[in-house]
């Protein structure tokens, strides 16, 4: 058996000059295509950084807004003493949580207020409820009245009516300015619920 | 993540003109159809360009060529087993010249795990450990088949070709 016969004949078999050509130019077109797909996928993850980075922040301040909007909606504090003592427990920023209108009737301005969650705390624990701070405020911007402690009415169901007196005020219209509530209940000590809540009214 | 920056545009005509007869050679025993085996050529040169590996040596660099080339002829050959559409007889009509070699006819009728190791034996040179190393089989096996691709190449000669 002759095999340089065999490499002989193996050796003629050659690519022409046009199967190189064209071999050469369609391996150019795929690698400059890849070329191309490798500088989008880099040019899409140098966009995605920063995307990233955006979403991240829009996350950030979703939460904080939240966290923000949560506490608007009023939180507990601690009631420190001049030595850092914690000496109570207050709730404040609750204006949303309540609400209060105001109707004027046989000389006296009945303020109704109402808890927009009557099973939340802290409304669910309390039993009655005062102004405790309060100023009414004259068509003219004038202080006409700065009230403190009212009574404790019942607060039954988050609603409660109180009744505050006007006999010294003249006719005209007021507005009701109350930065304070408190609450009670039996067998522990009152809460101050601090906000602002404005009314208007007429007498 | 294909690494394509290694080997620029000008390495394609390096290669192909370089070892593109050589891979041909191999892919048109392997495949015994001249259209195929360009594929397989183009394939591989793609292949080298894609992976742009390094190496120790220009054996090196042919030694992994031919084995990129193989790979892609068994996977050709696999395709054709899987999706029989092409009549074998079509496929051995050769549409550019051939030299005509009963030897070569002769190669081209045997399996073709023979084929390649008599091909890389007698026409590439190499010898039965390079061969092992290409074909990733071990030596003894690739003597095995030196061995019976021998005596089924002489007889299948003998029976048509004298």
């Amino acid at each position: 058996m002759d095999y340089k016969k065999l490499k002989t004949s193996v050796n003629e078999i050659k690519l022409t000059t046009n199967q190189k050509a064209q071999i050469i130019d369609n391996c150019k077109k795929i690698y400059n295509q890849e070329n191309k797909i490798m500088k989008k996928n880099t040019s899409i993850i140098n966009f995605r950084k920063p995307l990233t980075a955006a979403a991240t922040l829009a996350i950030c301040l979703c939460l904080t807004v939240g966290a923000i909007a949560g506490f608007s909606g009023g939180f507990f504090r601690d009631i420190t003493g001049p030595d850092g003592a914690v000496t109570g427990t207050e709730y404040i920023r609750p204006a949303e949580e309540l609400t209060v209108t105001t109707e004027y009737e046989n000389g006296k301005l009945m303020v109704s207020v109402a808890a927009a969650d009557a099973a939340a705390a802290p409304y669910r624990y309390q039993e009655e409820l005062a102004i405790k701070e309060y100023q009414i405020i004259s068509s003219d911007n004038k202080t006409v009245f700065s009230g403190t402690e009212t009574e404790y009415y019942d607060f039954t169901d988050g609603k409660a009516e109180i009744a505050l007196d006007t006999d010294r005020l003249d006719t005209g219209n007021y507005t009701l300015v109350i930065t304070e509530f408190s609450g009670a209940k039996k067998a522990d000590g009152p809460l101050a619920i601090k906000g602002e809540w404005v009314c208007e009214f007429y007498i | 993540m294909i690494n394509t920056s290694a080997k620029s545009a000008e390495d394609i005509e390096n290669i192909v003109n370089g070892y593109g007869d050589m891979l041909f050679r191999i892919c048109f025993v392997m495949l015994g159809n001249h259209a195929d085996a360009e594929d397989a050529v183009q394939e591989t040169v793609i292949s080298y360009m894609q992976k742009a590996p390094i190496f120790k040596s220009d054996d090196h660099e042919k030694a992994w060529l031919i084995t990129t080339a193989k790979n892609k002829c068994h996977d050709m050959l696999r395709f054709r087993k899987r999706h029989r559409q092409t009549n074998t007889e079509q496929l051995q009509e050769l549409p550019y010249e051939i030299p005509d070699s009963g030897i070569l006819d002769a190669l081209l009728a045997l399996p073709e795990k023979y084929r390649l190791v008599l091909i890389l034996y007698y026409v590439e040179d190499y010898n039965t450990t390079e061969i092992a190393k290409i074909i990733q089989k071990s030596p003894s096996a690739v003597k095995m088949r030196l061995q019976k691709g021998r005596a089924l190449l002489k007889e299948k000669y003998r029976k048509e070709y004298l």
